[in-house]
């Protein structure tokens, strides 16, 4: 049933890898502290620069699975709402076999990419908390993180391929993705049992998962997974039934 | 087997109506689909590509519905779109072994032989492209796995004086056999070279179609197709 064609999963694939993925870890490496930067830069003694950026941006919400949120929104809104902006869709939907099969390729890709920032985040953790003491308090916590981090990966692709299809303007896409994102984020913060921040705050959650209170973090991790599928459902549904071009 | 009929075909959006009761077939030959800008003639090809459904009518592409049963046509079909865009990270030629994918269809090499694709820059990356290039790479990846409809909407466009002369040539090797090739143009001199059949709409509708020599002979005062599309359109 399932129209799944390899090369067009391989395009792409190839497509998203332009995308400067080494960079933006290395940038979010930086901003969360896993990479120090100053926040006083000395140019001679008594000279000295305050580094605004680093520390306005440190303040907000840069957080690695914020970066990756934002990086995969900025992926999906590329492969749908931009190809169908510019025209570049059009063919695509001319020539392949089943829009199911275009869908699922791009869906792949960008879960393919997901896997790829999952294991740099996990090795990013692992660096950041050498120096803390997250690991050392418990060895199966980094085990514990996988399963939360593969749903809030699998939550991030839904959700912006859902905006992304029904939106046809990439600019439109993107900010609707982030705030959408962030929205979501706060509401399950002020949720009663208050779950903690699922998306903005891995670590604690998922040391809390299955060492201290299973139950509540499982139900969380259920809830997302579900939204998740809805999302991806609808947005199926829409893009293989009436989905046009402009 | 008709290659494309058309059967009261209206689309609506919102309160415009782009289409209006459209009913036209197209059998093997060049059909030239002529009119100004807005008469409908893109949106009548996104229609018979499967890109929009109609909100009223029927339309069917080879005995088959092009929306929902795209999937038994779309190896059978070559598309130029208007204004036509490609990834610009791969090369030309990784873009028609693409298609070729895409289409599952066996990539033809003797398409990278026509004249209008010459000069080697289909093993370029997209974005180093003119305008002119996308356009050629946009021509010959319709004619990939030798479709026997073709559509080419706005071909000329961005073309040079050569490139057009390279067009009309290519039309007229390709328009030889089973094949239907339907052509959307503002430039009635190419038409007049290569169409067997003209069609001519003006507000969603179609107000004239005949064989070019017959529709020519009946509107014109010159014998030119510019002259008789003007005479058209001043009595529509």
């Amino acid at each position: 049933m399932l129209d799944l064609n390899l090369e067009n999963i391989r395009w792409e694939f190839k497509k998203l890898l332009i995308f400067p993925i080494p960079e933006i870890v290395i940038v979010s490496m930086i901003f969360n502290g896993t990479l120090v930067l100053p926040s006083i830069i000395v140019l001679s003694e008594g000279v000295y620069v305050y580094s605004f950026v680093k520390n306005i941006l440190h303040s907000i919400i840069l957080y690695t699975f914020m970066v990756q949120g934002v990086t995969i929104g900025v992926m999906a809104a590329t492969i749908f709402a931009y190809e169908r902006e510019a025209g570049i869709l059009d063919t695509e939907l001319v020539y392949s076999r089943s829009r199911t099969e275009l869908f699922v390729g791009k869906f792949t890709a960008l879960f393919l990419v997901g896997i790829i920032y999952f294991f740099t985040v996990v090795l990013m953790l692992i660096v950041y908390n050498l120096r803390g003491s997250w690991l050392i308090e418990s060895v199966s916590s980094l085990i514990s993180l996988c399963l939360p981090m593969l749903v809030q990966i699998i939550f991030i692709i839904s959700l912006n391929i859902f905006i992304s299809t029904i939106s046809d303007k990439i600019v439109i896409s993107i900010l609707s993705s982030a705030l959408t994102f962030y929205s979501l984020d706060n509401l399950l913060k002020y949720s009663n049992p208050q779950p903690g921040s699922f998306l903005y705050n891995i670590p604690p959650i998922s040391t809390s998962a299955f060492l201290h209170v299973p139950t509540e973090a499982a139900g969380n991790l259920i809830v997302a997974f579900i939204i998740s599928l809805c999302f991806s459902l609808v947005a199926y549904l829409y893009f293989t039934r009436f989905y046009e071009v402009k | 087997m008709k290659a494309v009929e058309a059967m009261n075909v209206s689309k609506k959006f919102g309160s415009i109506i782009a289409l209006d009761g459209v009913t036209v077939s197209f059998n093997n030959g060049v059909y030239g689909l002529i009119g100004p800008n807005g008469s409908g003639k893109t949106t009548f090809i996104r229609i018979m590509l499967g890109l929009q459904k109609p909100s009223s009518g029927k339309i069917l592409v080879f005995d088959k519905d092009p929306f929902y049963s795209h999937g038994q046509v779309c190896s059978l079909i070559g598309y130029l779109r208007e204004k036509c865009a490609f990834p610009k990270w791969v090369t030309g030629i990784e873009y028609l072994k693409h298609v070729s994918r895409l289409k599952r269809v066996e990539f033809d090499k003797n398409v990278l032989t026509y004249p209008i694709v010459k000069g080697g820059f289909l093993t370029r990356k997209i974005s180093t492209y003119s305008a002119g290039m996308i356009q050629r790479l946009g021509l010959i990846q319709a004619l990939i796995g030798n479709p026997s409809l073709i559509v080419l909407d706005e071909p000329s466009t961005n073309l040079d004086p050569l490139g057009r002369i390279e067009l009309i040539e290519l039309i007229k090797k390709i328009k030889n056999g089973n094949k239907t090739i339907v052509v959307s143009t503002h430039i009635l001199e190419d038409l007049e070279q290569i169409c067997d059949f003209i069609i001519v709409m003006k507000r969603g509708r179609i107000i004239a179609k005949d064989n070019l020599e017959k529709f020519v002979a009946s509107f014109s005062s010159d014998g030119t197709l510019a002259n008789a599309y003007a005479r058209v359109m001043e009595n529509a």
